[in-house]
């Protein structure tokens, strides 16, 4: 039977037009061809869907609500006792476990130095993600990183004068020891997985563009990974002084021809010039990885 | 009382689609919704989503014979975009995911969400939407049971006309649709 046909005789069927015996025959047909039952269920459905007027206007209606008011702020942190100390005991974990493992990191006693890029991530001097699987990576154009993006962060220079220095609140690049921590790889890692992040170095800065807004490409290969093709890894940005991620970002890793797993995701954000810090963990929770940068003009 | 009116208020205004209660509805809880999207990995836009979705499924419950809320609106709200989003989450991750919560909520069993129904709505309703403008008036009172000789008179053509019009416009909604993957993933086992 053609098409066209078809959903004639099945508009029939819903509109109760057909004969007893055609009715009969479409309902005996459903009961034996899967197939057909499907079509009438579709066919019902968008009768249900797109001809239910209340439905279609409340669509009309929320779509103009939507669109003319604006994202309300972020409502304050949760004053909910259980999530604070929750989150207050697994910092001061963190916390002690980040000094402890600095100061025996340490030679000798000394200013806080900045930490050398590649130190904390496992940064090789080409990303391996181009190396190792060119054709996945997209166009050539599209895998050099800007050249701002792969510099340490510097002191400001002439450009500060585009930014009044009244806006830059020096408290936002200061560091915060239990990032750092997690950043030098006191990760609550999982033993098994294991992962290196390819961008952005560690200590990069991001200039803002015109719209304040900054790109940066995070990516990162991951070790005993097994079979499977994509796995959930979350990535979690944080400022410098609050313990609630800004956003939260998921990865898809894929599996390159060489067995390798990978994952390459570009964001845009509106971040205010500031410090930092990103960890790049499970679904269940184990960190696997962080970093660090600065956006400053 | 005052929380059985602001309740039976805020069904009535999702059910008439009434602008004015459906933009206080939105003002003031649809904050709540996005605090917990955003607290599970979601972003502003998914938030907005789940907000949407979450009322199309209030409405078409409320829509129903019988139906009566025992609860705070809020609540039910909360526990259906709660459900939806955690529906969500599990297909993106492939398993099932704890939600980090903040406000109590209606309970799971008594909120009874057929999340493939809902998903195959949206499907249906994204695919309509792309139709040109004089496919979707035709379809739009063909599927609100409206005879071909009625359809012919609003749009001022012939009944033939209207006929034909019909069939080309449903063809063509059913057969974008049912070339999805999405849809294939869907589609209802009787």
């Amino acid at each position: 039977m053609e098409n066209k046909d078809l959903y004639e005789l099945i508009d029939g069927y819903l509109d109760g037009s057909l004969t007893e015996a055609e009715q009969r025959e479409v309902e005996q047909r459903q009961s034996r061809d899967p197939g057909f039952r499907q079509q009438v269920q579709l066919q019902r459905e968008l009768r249900e869907t797109i001809g239910n007027p209340g439905r279609q206007r409340l669509r009309s209606v929320l779509a103009d609500i939507l669109a003319d008011e604006p994202m309300p702020p972020d409502e304050p942190p949760p004053t909910a006792a259980i999530n604070w100390w929750k989150w207050a005991a697994l910092l001061a974990v963190v916390v002690v476990a980040g000094i402890g493992i600095w100061q025996w990191q340490q030679p000798e006693a000394a200013p806080i130095p900045p930490d050398p890029p590649g130190k904390a991530i496992e940064i090789p001097p080409a990303p391996p993600v181009q190396e190792t699987t060119p054709a996945e990576n997209g166009p050539p154009a599209e895998a050099p990183t800007p050249p701002t993006e792969n510099k340490p962060a510097q002191p400001p220079k002439t450009q500060k004068q585009d930014i009044p220095i009244a806006a830059i609140d020096p408290a936002a690049f200061e560091r915060n020891a239990s990032w750092d921590a997690k950043v030098k790889g006191v990760v609550m890692g999982n033993d098994e997985l294991k992962l290196t992040l390819t961008s952005p170095p560690l200590d990069a800065n991001f200039p803002p563009g015109k719209d304040g807004q900054v790109t940066i490409r995070f990516s990162g290969t991951l070790a005993n990974f097994g079979d499977a093709d994509t796995a959930p890894l979350v990535l979690l940005l944080y400022d410098n002084q609050n313990r609630r991620p800004l956003f939260q970002i998921p990865l898809a890793l894929k599996k390159t021809a060489t067995d390798q797993h990978l994952f390459e995701r570009k964001e845009r954000m509106a971040l205010k010039p500031g410090l930092y810090y990103f960890i790049v963990e499970t679904v269940e929770g184990d960190a696997l990885a962080g970093g660090r940068f600065t956006v400053r003009g | 009382m005052e929380q059985t009116i602001a309740t039976n208020t805020y069904i009535k205004a999702i059910l008439g689609g009434d602008p004015a209660q459906l933009r206080e509805i939105y003002r003031s809880l649809f904050p709540m919704v996005r605090q917990l999207v955003k607290n599970n990995r979601g972003t502003d836009d998914d938030a907005r989503d789940i907000f949407q979705e979450a009322l199309f499924t209030i409405h078409d419950k409320a829509s129903q014979p019988g139906f009566q809320l025992s609860s705070k609106f809020s609540s039910y709200l909360y526990g259906v975009s709660r459900n939806l989003w955690r529906n969500q989450l599990k297909k993106k991750y492939r398993q099932d995911v704890t939600i980090l919560d903040e406000v109590t909520y209606m309970d799971d069993a008594q909120l009874d969400i057929d999340f493939e129904a809902t998903e195959r709505r949206k499907l249906y309703e994204r695919y309509f939407d792309r139709l040109e403008e004089k496919c979707r008036r035709v379809l739009t009172l063909y599927f609100q049971g409206k005879s071909m000789q009625e359809i012919a008179d609003v749009e001022k053509i012939s009944e033939v006309n209207a006929r034909q019009q019909k069939s080309r416009c449903q063809k063509h909604l059913i057969e974008s649709i049912q070339k999805d993957p999405l849809y294939r993933e869907l589609r209802m086992e009787n």
